[in-house]
């Protein structure tokens, strides 16, 4: 930047002096451009030759996470963001290598099938780091299978987690990493499968049951761990979709629920009927606290999945809601005790997470994909569209009124459709991702 | 002016129809001539903040309902600027509570109970308006160490601003100070106010931006433009004040008071004969000797 001569700051300084100070009112309306032309250029004028004037106007500038009023549209990270774009490189890396590992065993047709079938449909399994709700591909259509994982991974722990890392890798896991132990059979495409084993078990030499069937989330085959699956050939099972259709059709696969159950062991966090939609959406293991209670245990939000979601059916006859379209890892949240935000990158290391640059005791949580709400006391609800890197607080006001009570409860079914519970019993909803709300 | 007293919520918070109206009388006498239009009229009533000022006009009238609202909104809140503010939380506190205290209607003139309340008038935000009154009483408390004036004081008895003391006077070139003075007299008040924001108060690019609501880089390229148009109009001045183009850059660069300070150093310095402890060796010796 240029520098500007001492002589001419000097001159800068002891230049005319200024009139008569506006009044608060007027340097309010400067600092929030409700001025007109002819107020505004007063205006100026005057704080071009008063010091203190624009000391003033600096200090009551407002901080820099802005107050977002009814009106503003929100920042929200378009599909292509910097973010999902490294993110769905570092997945087209897994899927490319998954393919080449697999295509190499093929070449070597290994005898010893049956032990290592497990093993071989979860190494065809992304780690628990992959996108919720990524399904296998078939890989007779050159495609190597990704798990889904977030679904089975929530709770699952560091241990969970590392096995599903190692899956990324070329390597074969070992079978007691495997966590999942499905009690149904599954159905396997045999069409070009070279039976080794009698008892139906995929040969490694062809594709797997994968091949066909979207693959169980890593954790949840996991408990297999030396588990067998059954696996029964019949033709018809070849027509039916693949859970990658499926998801890319977003379709109701009931059929799955059928064929697939899966004794995944539940995370304390599952322990819900339904998953929260907004929550589980985002991440795994987003957590959402419990309704108004600052600081409670996270738990998770009990609502309906919206139609067409993809599910899998668990053991205890808990659903998982598969965000089909994610093809990428996404942030979890939670909410800690004392109201802390907290985020994680996979599930391993929590981090806490400034709102706006200050730690605020937070009541309620939403999350989906990158879209972060969270909400406490005052009214204060603050959106983040990028995962938490930049916060704005959001005002809703409907017919006059500000939302001004504690807020205890966020739900969000999708981007666009989102409700606001507060303390005293109001209702605030939205449905244009809160650029305006309307109170119930 | 029904539809605007609906409109403010002013019912709810125990203020009249007639009350509302007076108010908003009371604003368009400030701002806006006797005669102007009734268009006019409208388009200013519709500008103003209606539920704000509804909201700070019945909390000044002592509505119950009024306060409680209005410290659910902003008790909080007022902590939070004041810390912005002061950046300490003693001194945040204390200036919170001041502010709220007039606010409230801790004084009195002519036996009525006067609040700071009643001076807002809706043209910016209320929040916006408290931050303003805040940052004023913040800058008045550092300004009774220099001078005790207070602004809001200046501003009701309508005396005008005094000066700073001035710097005690050093010698300038007169041709320099000449084409200086012509050259910031050219500028526009915008261009004199980012001038002064940024070399003189020393405020970031992005203030200086959020000031005039402008993007960060609009700011970044206007400071810059701004220097070096100035350089070269004090330069052309200088050189048709009779100067070379390396004496008009010299003049331009060199403080004077730099090199006052220059001088003093060197006389502050040591004497020669302690700079040349041989001789002084030397000169003892032929002294003793002598």
């Amino acid at each position: 930047m240029e520098v500007l001569p001492k002589i001419v700051r000097q001159r800068l300084r002891s230049g005319a002096k200024p009139g008569a100070h506006p009044q608060a009112d007027l340097l309010t309306a400067f600092a929030e451009t409700q001025l007109g032309d002819r107020e505004r250029a007063r205006v100026v004028e005057h704080l071009s030759r008063c010091e203190d004037c624009r000391e003033v106007v600096f200090l009551s500038a407002p901080q820099p996470e802005t107050v977002q009023v009814v009106g503003t549209i929100p920042t929200r990270a378009g599909w292509l963001s910097w973010a999902e774009l490294r993110w769905g490189a570092a997945v087209v890396c897994v899927v490319v290598v998954g393919t080449a590992v697999t295509l190499h065993r093929q070449s070597l047709k290994r005898p010893d099938v049956g032990e290592n079938a497990a093993s071989d449909n979860a190494q065809r399994i992304a780690p628990s780091s992959a996108p919720m709700g990524t399904v296998a591909t078939a890989r007779n259509r050159n495609a190597p299978a990704e798990a889904t994982v977030g679904a089975a991974s929530p709770g699952k722990g560091a241990d969970e987690d590392k096995s599903a890392a190692r899956l990324t890798t070329a390597e074969r896991p070992s079978p007691r990493a495997m966590s999942a132990r499905p009690n149904l059979p599954m159905q396997f495409d045999r069409s070009r499968q070279i039976n080794r084993n009698e008892n139906g078990l995929a040969a490694s030499a062809g594709p797997g049951p994968v091949s066909r069937l979207a693959a169980p989330p890593p954790a949840l085959l996991a408990k297999a761990g030396g588990a067998e699956p059954r696996a029964e050939q019949e033709s018809d099972q070849n027509k039916k979709q693949t859970l990658a259709e499926a998801s890319r059709d977003t379709a109701n696969v009931s059929s799955l629920n059928e064929m697939v159950t899966l004794e995944a062991e539940p995370s304390p966090a599952m322990k819900s009927a339904n998953a929260g939609v907004a929550s589980r959406k985002s991440a795994p293991e987003s957590t959402v606290a419990g309704n108004g209670t600052a600081g409670a245990s996270p738990q998770t939000k009990a609502s309906p999945a919206p139609a067409g979601a993809l599910t899998y059916g668990l053991a205890r006859g808990e659903k998982m809601k598969m965000d089909s379209a994610a093809t990428k890892p996404e942030a979890r949240w939670r909410l800690a005790p004392g109201g802390a935000l907290q985020r994680s990158w996979g599930g391993d290391n929590w981090e806490s997470v400034s709102v706006g640059g200050k730690t605020i005791p937070l009541q309620a949580l939403a999350a989906l994909q990158a879209e972060v709400w969270v909400g406490g006391a005052n009214g204060r609800l603050y959106h983040s569209a990028d995962a938490g890197l930049h916060w704005a607080q959001v005002v809703p006001k409907s017919k006059g009124k500000s939302l001004a009570a504690g807020i205890i409860d966020i739900e969000f079914s999708d981007v666009q459709n989102g409700k606001v519970t507060t303390a005293n019993g109001e209702i605030w909803t939205t449905s244009d991702a809160g650029q305006t709300w309307q109170q119930d | 002016m029904a539809e605007l007293f609906v409109k403010s919520g002013g019912a709810e918070l125990g203020l009249g129809s007639e009350q509302f109206a007076a108010v908003l009388e009371e604003v368009r006498a400030k701002y806006l001539p006797p005669d102007a239009r009734p268009a006019a009229v409208q388009e200013f009533y519709a500008s103003l903040r209606i539920e704000d000022l509804a909201l700070a006009r019945a909390c000044a009238a002592g509505s119950e309902r009024a306060w409680e609202r209005f410290l659910s909104r902003y008790r909080e809140k007022l902590y939070d600027i004041a810390g912005y503010i002061t950046k300490e939380t003693s001194s945040a506190r204390e200036l919170a509570d001041s502010l709220y205290a007039d606010l409230y209607g801790m004084s009195a003139r002519d036996g009525q109970r006067v609040s700071k309340l009643a001076s807002y008038t809706g043209r910016g935000s209320l929040e916006g308006w408290l931050r303003t009154v805040m940052a004023q009483e913040h800058v008045n408390r550092y300004r009774r160490q220099r001078r005790l004036v207070s602004l809001d004081e200046e501003n009701e008895e309508g005396v005008q601003f005094a000066a700073a003391e001035a710097q005690p006077a050093v010698a300038v070139e007169p041709r320099l100070a000449a084409a200086v003075d012509e050259a910031l007299a050219e500028l526009s008040s915008e261009d004199r106010f980012v001038l002064a924001a940024y070399y003189l108060d020393d405020r970031t690019l992005a203030d200086v931006a959020r000031a005039l609501s402008v993007h960060e880089s609009t700011i970044s390229r206007k400071v810059d433009k701004l220097a070096k148009s100035l350089r070269k109009h004090i330069l052309a001045a200088l050189g048709r004040n009779g100067m070379s183009r390396r004496q008009a850059q010299e003049a331009l660069e060199v403080d004077v008071r730099d090199l006052t300070l220059n001088i003093r150093t060197r006389l502050a310095q040591e004497s020669a004969a302690g700079a040349f402890p041989e001789k002084k060796a030397e000169a003892s010796a032929g002294d003793a000797g002598g």
